[in-house]
């Protein structure tokens, strides 16, 4: 995984790989890939080293201390890892890595040993977890307007590790946890017999609002040294500035339009029953939880409007703008993008939320009406709730409507949360009519025919698209889904 | 140490997933403490109140928790309180939140009212309540059906039910405006009898209540009263006796139809000279009266021709409709009008009698229990005729009841195992639209599946949709110390759950299949 390679070889490599991009259609996400063998024992022996690393001179509680916040990362960063959550083998992780390659060259090499995950996540961020590890989420990926916005976050990510910022706030936290004074107000607290509960919290209030002052500075200091690194490159500088538009804009629902259910479930003619999404009961209809002052002094990064003001002066100071805004062609940055959407839907499906997954894919079906993968998640997703619901457990992975989701999005919660098995079968069989008619031996499709004619108890058409499935793909990632979803016997009817 | 720092940074005490919502740090609580908040007779939400600190020896720190009913937190709110103060009752009237309290050391019940935004509007102690009002609060249990004494008047005010004593027990019907001044209260004119009263139904105009008068705390009426009341004003508007060509009338539900403004009610029927708490009805009446007291429409369907014929026959072919204690009336969207009962039967119990043997007579139980059967749903058109009566089996529960219970007939007993929340009944919900209803029960089901695997409790629902009417089966896996199904969204029910050890309360949707 390390970026530390020659520049010239990584773009040689990556212009086979773009080339690629740009012939193949996207036709379905990859998953999460395969994780190189040897990454868990380096993070594991790169612990070590951190652990024998630590100053001697340090009182032993706190290096007892750091020994477990190192741990800590470790064993989340390998959480991750286990969990499927990051993106292997790639055209994300190819250009990503290049981008990051770019920031790197200019810099002495001893310095280059930074590596860059893609974290299968929606959220749009990026993060450094220090030790030279940098997460960028899919969901950013979405989110950025151009290249050089990605250059930029990368930037500032690289910067927080070349400041060893995350070092430092371990360390600072070990010390000040240890504190002499704090202990003895943490001891003192916890042995009250009345008010526990609010001495703790004050204790705790005071120690976020410390930690996140620093945190406020470091992002000033991320953000000037990631324009310096930037400025480095052929990277437009506006970016840096322009990249907190696109952080305020991510605050706010990623579509624009509302999504038209009607329209999104046409093809099922009249097995979609408009009362579904207007049955609406009453609730308490209160105003979204008020965020007090506290809650704004809490966040760990300053206002993204504040930092675009003092990039912006920063960029003037630099000589103005300059440099371009991509080095890939805007049609393959265009398609990543798309590899990013599906990419994100996947992680939906298989990971337990096919409301989020349905949902996303009905907005791609927006733009890519003919996209086959988002048109068989639409039926998996129905054909699994199905499942779910009719094992009793459709309560844990059902998606409640929430004040934070988007309309839209709480609108397909609401119908599925309406929709009885029944409704589920039919509305199932429906979308998948022409995909059974014209027969498919697509591997997503295929599941989702099994599934959707599971639903509706057609056990000869469930077999016969499940073994064709078992027949083409022997080895495919659905065997699993088939065994749960489509093998399984119904239990708690 | 290790411990102690855990704790510190997992203190930020609340969360919540779209699906379920939990609260971490919840250091005692009962479950009788939440419940669900409704507003014009729909579910809207929950509240949860629980300590979680202590303040001083007397006074300990709560939280109010309020959900929407997709479980989302929408507020939360801390108090100071007696340390012995449970939360009764709470409702909702689209501008405030009545909250009724009672510190059940110092016997003192108190109304507070919060707006929309957990913002205090108005509070106020009931110096006088009777000690009948303490016991009342305390012997209620955990229904799932919410208003035990306080109803919203649409949405400026509220109305409390409180026993009061004058010469003798009575009641009194206080209206409070939504900062909890006084809006008028209703007080009977002084009859010489013991007087109780049962909220049936209220709206922004008119109130429906039924009254009980009886000379003594021995006596038992042979009658009920029906008591509307203008809400504007806290006027009465009449009372009158629930008789119907000579036979005595009892009122299990009733409501005011906005439209017609006709009042629609339904009850049990007694022959003319029969007491209609001890004795066994004859059969059912549904009932339409116009808003001077006048009856438009009667029909009665008596137990042992019209209700028997229609009740299922069981496995020995015999037909019989029992008795059956009904929970609820639920209009449908065709006029007509579901019953939603529980079938119960008086018999002497084995464990009564041990206990009574081994007490030596010095027993706090009686040698008799009450048998709760199966649900029943008797339904009835708009013409007020009966339609059909259908029953869902579901395990036995037994009641013992308390000494001094062996005179007790059934009725009485029923209603005494309703005040206890004995029955399995839970709630039922229903839709805007009236199209549907679901009515959910609790069945402790010992029995074994047929690879020998224990059922174990579930939920049951009886889903009225579309016309037809279907039972669904919800099992219920917890792993808590205690739990409580409590309504859900319509086509859902809701699991509350308490782990105890981890501190700790969850509550969760799960959807009823029809």
């Amino acid at each position: 995984m390390s970026v530390t390679r020659p520049i010239l070889a990584l773009c040689g490599l990556l212009f086979g790989a773009s080339f690629a991009l740009c012939t193949e259609p996207v036709r379905q996400p990859n998953g999460p890939g395969k994780a190189p063998p040897e990454l868990r024992a380096g993070y594991l022996e790169r612990l070590k080293e951190q652990k024998a690393s630590i100053p001697a001179s340090l009182p032993k509680l706190v290096q007892r201390e750091l020994a477990k916040l190192y741990e800590d990362r470790t064993n989340a960063f390998l959480e991750l890892l286990d969990n499927d959550l990051l993106l292997f083998d790639h055209p994300i992780n190819a250009e990503v890595e290049r981008i990051v390659a770019v920031l790197l060259e200019p810099l002495p090499a001893d310095e280059r040993d930074i590596r860059v995950f893609v974290l299968r996540d929606e959220t749009p961020n990026a993060f450094s977890i220090g030790n030279g590890t940098i997460m960028f989420t899919l969901g950013m990926l979405e989110r950025v307007q151009n290249e050089a916005q990605i250059a930029f976050i990368l930037a500032h990510e690289v910067a927080h590790e070349r400041l060893r910022h995350a070092e430092t706030d371990m360390l600072n936290y070990a010390q000040s946890i240890h504190d002499k004074e704090f202990q003895k107000q943490l001891m003192s607290a916890y042995r009250s017999t009345y008010n526990k509960v609010e001495k703790l919290q004050e204790l705790l209030i005071g120690f976020s609002l410390d930690k996140r002052r620093h945190g406020r500075t470091h992002e000033y200091e991320a953000d000037s040294t990631g324009l310096d690194l930037l400025q480095r490159t052929n990277y437009q500088l506006s970016a840096a500035v322009t990249t907190m538009d696109v952080l305020l804009a991510c605050d706010k629902e990623y579509f624009s339009n509302t999504l038209d259910l009607h329209n999104a479930f046409s093809r099922t003619g009249d097995a979609f029953n408009s009362d579904w999404i207007l049955r609406r009961g009453p609730s308490l209809g209160l105003s979204d939880r008020e965020r007090g002052a506290l809650d704004d002094s809490l966040k760990t990064h300053p206002d993204c409007e504040l930092r675009r003001e003092v990039l912006g002066s920063q960029v003037a100071n630099l000589g103005g703008d300059r440099g371009v805004a991509a080095i890939m062609e805007a049609e393959r940055f265009e398609r990543l993008q798309l590899m990013a959407r599906m990419e994100v839907i996947d992680l939906y499906l298989y990971q337990g939320n096919p409301a989020r997954a349905m949902y996303l894919s009905l907005r791609l079906l927006e733009d890519e009406p003919e996209n086959a993968y988002a048109r068989a998640v639409v039926g998996i997703a129905l054909g699994s709730l199905h499942h779910y619901q009719t094992n009793r457990v459709v309560g844990k992975v059902l998606e409640q409507p929430h004040h934070t989701y988007s309309d839209s999005y709480n609108l397909i919660s609401r119908m599925l949360g309406e929709l009885r098995l029944k409704d589920l079968a039919a509305l199932g069989l429906a979308w998948m009519a022409e995909d059974r008619a014209n027969g498919t031996d697509d591997p997503e499709l295929l599941l989702a025919l099994a599934i959707t004619s599971k639903a509706t108890g057609s056990t000869d058409e469930t077999k016969e698209y499940a073994d064709r499935y078992r027949e083409l793909f022997p080895e495919g990632r659905h065997i699993d889904r088939l065994k749960r979803w489509v093998d399984a016997p119904v239990t708690n009817k | 140490m290790r411990k102690l720092l855990a704790l510190f940074m997992l203190l930020s005490s609340l969360w919540g997933m779209a699906q379920s919502s939990s609260i971490e740090g919840v250091r005692k609580m009962y479950l009788r403490n939440s419940g669900p908040i409704q507003e014009n007779n729909q579910l809207v939400g929950y509240y949860t109140f629980y300590m979680y600190d202590k303040v001083d020896s007397k006074t300990n720190a709560y939280y109010l928790t309020l959900t929407d009913v997709d479980l989302n937190t929408v507020h939360e709110l801390k108090m100071n309180k007696p340390k012995t103060t449970v939360l009764v009752e709470m409702i909702y009237n689209g501008e405030v939140f009545s909250l009724l309290f009672m510190d059940y050391k110092e016997k003192a019940v108190s109304i507070e009212t919060y707006d929309r935004k957990a913002k205090k509007v108005g509070g106020k102690v009931l110096q006088d309540a009777h000690k009948w009002e303490l016991m009342r609060i305390q012997a209620a249990g955990e229904s799932g059906e919410v208003n035990e004494s306080i109803f919203p008047l649409g949405d400026h005010g509220f109305v409390k039910l409180l026993t009061v004593k004058h010469d003798k027990i009575s009641y009194e019907l206080r209206a409070f405006n939504n900062d909890m001044s006084k809006k008028w209260t209703y007080t009977p004119k002084e009859s010489g009898m013991m007087e109780t009263a049962n909220i049936v139904w209220t709206s922004d105009k008119y109130m429906l209540v039924t009254i009980m008068k009886m000379k003594n705390v021995f006596d038992k009426p042979d009658h009920a009263f029906l008591l509307l009341v203008d809400t504007e004003t806290g006027k009465k508007i009449f009372e009158t006796k629930m008789t119907h060509s000579g036979n005595n009338l009892s009122v299990l539900n009733g409501f005011i139809d906005p439209d017609t403004e006709h009042i629609y009610l339904v009850g049990e029927y007694y022959a003319p000279k029969d007491n209609i708490i001890t004795d066994k009805s004859m059969g059912l009446y549904a009932m339409q009266m116009d808003l001077g007291g006048q009856g438009v429409m009667f029909n009665k369907f008596s137990r042992d021709g019209d209700l028997k014929k229609l009740a299922p026959a069981d496995d020995k072919g015999k037909q019989d409709f029992g008795f059956v204690f009904f929970h609820r009336v639920v209009r449908t969207k065709d006029g007509g009008f579901h019953l939603i009962g529980e079938q119960f039967r008086k018999t002497v119990s084995g464990a009564g009698v041990a206990t009574q043997i081994l007490g030596g007579g010095r027993s706090n139980t009686s040698s008799f229990s009450l048998k709760i059967d199966n649900m029943v749903v008797a339904k009835l058109n708009a013409a007020l005729e009966l339609n059909g009566i259908e029953v869902y089996e579901k395990a036995r529960t037994e009641i013992l009841m308390p000494a001094g219970a062996a005179y007790w007939s059934p009725t009485l007993m029923a209603h005494y195992v309703r005040q206890y929340d004995g029955f399995d009944y839970a709630f039922t919900i229903t839709d805007p639209e009236k199209d549907r209803y679901f009515a959910s029960y609790v069945d402790f089901d010992r029995k074994k599946g047929e690879s020998g695997e224990k059922i174990g409790s579930y939920v049951g629902t009886i889903v009225h949709n579309a016309g037809t009417t279907t039972l669904d089966k919800l099992p219920i896996k917890s792993s808590s110390s205690a739990y409580r199904v409590l309504p859900g969204k319509p086509g859902n029910v809701v699991l509350l759950e308490y782990f105890r050890k981890e501190k700790r309360m969850e509550m969760r949707l799960e959807k009823v299949n029809y």
